[in-house]
């Protein structure tokens, strides 16, 4: 019985097909394989000439049209030096991080993220490097960690469908009965710029807010994305979700307003830092120490961020914001998620 | 049995006429052997190496396991996963095994275009389908704005069901479709009839028996597709406070404050419930060898009710596909999201993004990679099937299982561990990833074909004087034709619209169609997204269409009935 024999023989050569065409497109590769530490450092590694020619690869939690705007801002302001965006979400590129250190080396040469409680942890496992632009001496103290600055900043605030009554203006506006079966929360066990929210928000407007949200019969969903854009539809009345969400709905002109909350908008800051072991590729420096001009801070309000340095219109001048601890939230992670967990089953 | 002494004899007399320079046992390793081989090759590669790799990182971090029994949470997720997916499964074998019947036996009005509508789902990724849903069904949805229906009860494990279910009722059709080709049953059927049955007893005692292989096989791969998609679940489940294992996986990568080590912890569930599934499926299935094949189909003479069939049909995909589909267009097509989609509203910027970004480039990736994983897989999934079939060779479909069980993020963690070293960087390593990932959506249909032929007329071509290689194209090939294109067919289809393996694996420069969508997605731009899937789901469509117009590959898929033949 031969039958499989031929069918056998065409598998093998189609597996062969791969590796050869493997071999071709991983040019290059044969050093990263032999010495992990060689592989570290990564695209140097991987392609010799890209050192010269000065070009790194950054892992962004992007869009991939902003993360390419910003790397053309960049690629002007320093014509010698690319950066090579690999957008995703943050828990993707965090985990596809953890798997790369672990066969090879992590392929990224900088960060630049939207979760600053990753950040502890990619440090104990030897991903986060040390260098810290000269120009983040300038942040709040909180708004910055070891090995991370934040590059721009997130602010949870509340935002409503146009035309909703009553406006809120405060968190605990949201207790009222007005808004029952309307309003929408991003989950914090997903993300850890809901995290701060939901361990922020009970200090301002009292330790029962969510017991009372609950009565009012919130909805929590996975992503503060969903949150705009169900109230852009009018899905919700009501949303808190994050000022970069808001943004992009109101320039395409979706139905839908944002209140800073007089007792203060919650930030979050988007962590940027270099990867372990290409702190010293002078390409990842100039690009972090560009974050932090007043010219990449222009870009990334063009984008609809908030700046981390400097003044712009994206945060009102009389904006109360509260001052986060980064370092607590991330060890009091889970006594926030049981709180929230109490409440809400 | 004629064939049995037949064969017997023939060997007897060509063992001594054959000069026989080699042993019987290393005649028998380079014939039937060598596809032992190169299945155990593939699966050591494939499966045993990436996912032994996976498991690694969660057995050596101790305590993940205990952590995970721990959490309440757990328990609850498992009952969400199981519920949801018996549901689906049993959803997806009514209509699509229903319709896959009803199309064989029946004359059924429009059968192309309800054929082209049920396939219709697996065009479209999991999230897409879910996220058409919702703006077609609940609050602010399109129906909301035309008549006030808003039914919000969708979120839930009610609506998650439902939806896994429409996404998993192509893969039923296009199984049991190619088994009824195949298995035919109709001598079988006249026989019944002509003594004197009903038809319902004739569906019940001979259709269905001689079809349980594939039901199983389908039940198996719709189950385990369901349970493994994260997809549907997100977008309906999680705002219901409903947990399922793969919404748990998720919230373990998102913050995972052990590394690797509890999301691979419970995807190793996931590997449980297909080892599960797979060793149930493969306890009932009875291997009934064919009655011979070409069989052609009993078409009952047309009947006025079975313009009922049209209807009913027509009606689930008004629900399920046609209605959702204009949901997602209509926010495609609305200028401004969250504006009500009425025509004075409409435009085609959105449509014109989709299409003028990185989309092209990456559609042709994406194409190549599903057409090189198709084609490779459907060589596989008959070596595997028919390994499958010998002394021990269970666990072969079993172990293909596998990667298929786990969510596409597992998977591609899987093969970065393994494979990231070599091939980091290319479209190989996203290649490897789908080719792991897939084996089993082709091994299944053709497993499934393949069980049915005995080894008799093997034998018997070879007793004829056919070559091994020709006497399995005369005696095998055709018998199994439409399981294989059929499995072509899933495998192309699905990695085509794949999202999570290659999010994980892509470089700068190598986007595929499905990192397009993920990026769309997680800029919050529904409108984008909505635009992105419309082109993706309208480009394999036009590709589709002349496979449902060409009436011969139509016949190879099995998908028309009498008539045709």
């Amino acid at each position: 019985m031969k039958r499989t024999l031929a069918a056998a023989a065409a598998f093998v050569a189609a597996m062969g097909l791969a590796a050869c065409s493997s071999g071709k497109s991983s040019g290059g590769s044969p050093s990263a394989v032999s010495t992990p530490s060689a592989a570290a450092s990564s695209s140097a590694a991987a392609s010799p000439s890209a050192a010269a020619s000065g070009k790194i690869t950054v892992y962004a939690a992007l869009t991939s049209a902003n993360g390419k705007a910003l790397a053309d801002a960049f690629h002007a302001s320093h014509p010698n030096e690319t950066v090579e965006m690999v957008t995703a979400g943050t828990g993707a590129l965090v985990t596809r991080m953890e798997t790369e250190a672990k066969a090879g080396g992590v392929r990224a040469d900088a960060i630049l993220l939207a979760d600053p409680t990753v950040m502890p942890q990619l440090a104990s496992e030897g991903i986060l490097g040390s260098y810290v632009p000269a120009a983040a001496s300038q942040l709040p103290e909180t708004m910055k960690g070891d090995g991370w600055f934040g590059a721009f900043n997130f602010y949870n605030v509340i935002i409503y469908h146009t035309g909703t009554t009553p406006v809120p203006k405060d968190w605990s506006d949201l207790t009222n009965p007005a808004y029952k079966g309307k309003i929408e929360i991003g989950d914090p066990s997903y993300s850890g710029t809901t995290l701060a929210m939901a361990a922020e928000v009970p200090k301002l407007a009292g330790a029962d807010f969510f017991t009372k949200l609950k009565a009012n019969d919130v909805k929590i969903v996975q992503s503060t994305n969903t949150v705009g854009n169900d109230v852009a539809s009018g899905a919700r009345a009501v949303g808190i979700t994050l000022d970069s969400v808001y943004r992009p709905l109101a320039k395409k002109g979706s139905p839908v307003q944002i209140v800073w909350p007089a007792s203060g908008a919650i930030p979050v800051p988007a962590p940027a830092g270099a990867v372990k072991g290409h702190e010293d590729n002078p390409v990842v420096k100039d690009f972090l120490d560009w974050l932090l001009t007043s010219e990449a801070q222009q870009q990334l309000v063009s984008l609809g961020y908030a700046p981390a340095l400097g003044s712009s219109n994206a945060v009102p001048v009389d904006a109360k914001v509260v001052t986060v601890r980064y370092q607590d939230l991330v060890s009091q992670r889970s006594a926030i998620l049981d709180a929230f967990k109490k409440v809400f089953g | 049995m004629t064939t049995r002494t037949a064969f017997g004899a023939a060997t007897e007399v060509a063992a001594p006429t054959h000069p026989a320079p080699l042993p019987r046992l290393v005649r028998r390793l380079a014939g039937e052997g060598i596809s032992w081989v190169v299945v155990a090759a593939g699966i050591a590669v494939l499966v045993a190496w990436p996912i032994g790799r996976l498991l690694y990182e969660a057995v050596r971090t101790p305590g993940v396991f205990h952590q995970i029994w721990a959490d309440p949470e757990i328990l609850r997720a498992i009952r969400g996963t199981v519920v949801t997916s018996l549901g689906a499964t049993a959803m997806a074998l009514l209509v699509g095994g229903g319709a896959a019947i009803a199309f064989w036996r029946l004359r059924v009005a429009g059968q192309q275009w309800l054929t082209a509508g049920l396939l219709l789902p697996v065009l479209v990724p999991p999230f897409v389908s879910a996220l058409s849903v919702t703006q077609a069904y609940t609050a602010a949805g399109l129906l909301d704005h035309l008549l006030g229906i808003r039914a919000d009860w969708l979120f839930g494990p009610a609506g998650t069901t439902l939806v896994l279910g429409v996404q998993q009722v192509p893969i039923a059709f296009l199984v049991l479709a190619a088994a009824i080709r195949t298995r035919g049953g109709a001598d079988a059927e006249r026989a019944a009839r002509a003594a004197g049955a009903n038809p319902l007893t004739c569906l019940f005692t001979i259709t269905l028996p001689l079809l349980r292989p594939a039901l199983l096989a389908a039940s198996a791969l719709c189950f385990i597709a369901a349970a493994s998609d994260f997809g549907v679940p997100a977008v309906l489940a999680i705002p219901a406070r409903y947990p399922t294992v793969t919404t748990e996986i998720y919230r373990a990568m998102s913050f995972s404050s052990s590394g690797l080590a509890s999301p691979v912890a419970l995807s190793t569930l996931l590997i449980v419930v297909a080892l599960v599934v797979f060793a149930v499926a493969g306890r009932l299935t009875n291997r009934i060898t064919a009655t011979g094949r070409h069989s052609s189909p009993l078409v009952v003479r047309g009947r006025p009710w079975h313009g009922v069939v049209s209807v009913v049909l027509a009606g689930y995909l008004l629900v399920a596909n046609v209605i959702p589909f204009l949901g997602l267009l209509s926010v495609a097509l609305t200028r401004v999201y969250g504006e009500s989609p009425v025509p004075a509203h409409w435009g085609l910027d959105h449509l014109r993004e989709a299409v003028s970004g990185a989309a092209g480039g990456a559609l042709a990736r994406s194409a190549l990679l599903s057409l090189a994983a198709a084609s490779v897989l459907c060589v596989a999934g008959v070596l595997a099937g028919s390994v499958a079939l010998r002394r021990g060779g269970r666990i072969v479909s079993t172990l293909i299982a596998i990667p298929y069980a786990v969510p596409g993020s597992a998977v591609a963690v899987a093969i970065l561990l393994a494979f990231g070293r070599w091939f980091y960087g290319g479209l190989v390593i996203i290649e490897l990833a789908y080719l792991a990932r897939f084996w089993a959506l082709a091994q299944q249909p053709i497993g499934a074909a393949l069980s049915h032929i005995g080894p008799d007329p093997m034998r018997a071509a070879r007793a004829c004087g056919a070559s091994a290689w020709r006497a399995w194209w005369t005696a095998i090939w055709p018998s199994i034709r439409p399981s294989v294109f059929a499995g072509w067919l899933l495998v192309f289809l699905t990695c085509l619209h794949e999202l999570t393996v290659s999010s994980l694996l892509y470089v700068p420069g190598k986007e595929t169609i499905g990192v397009v969508v993920l990026n769309a997605e997680l800029a919050g731009d529904l409108a984008a997204t909505s635009a992105i899937a419309l082109v993706l789901t309208l480009v394999v469509l036009a590709c589709a269409v002349p496979l449902f117009l060409s009436r011969r590959l139509r016949g190879a898929l099995g998908f028309s009935a009498g008539g045709m033949w």
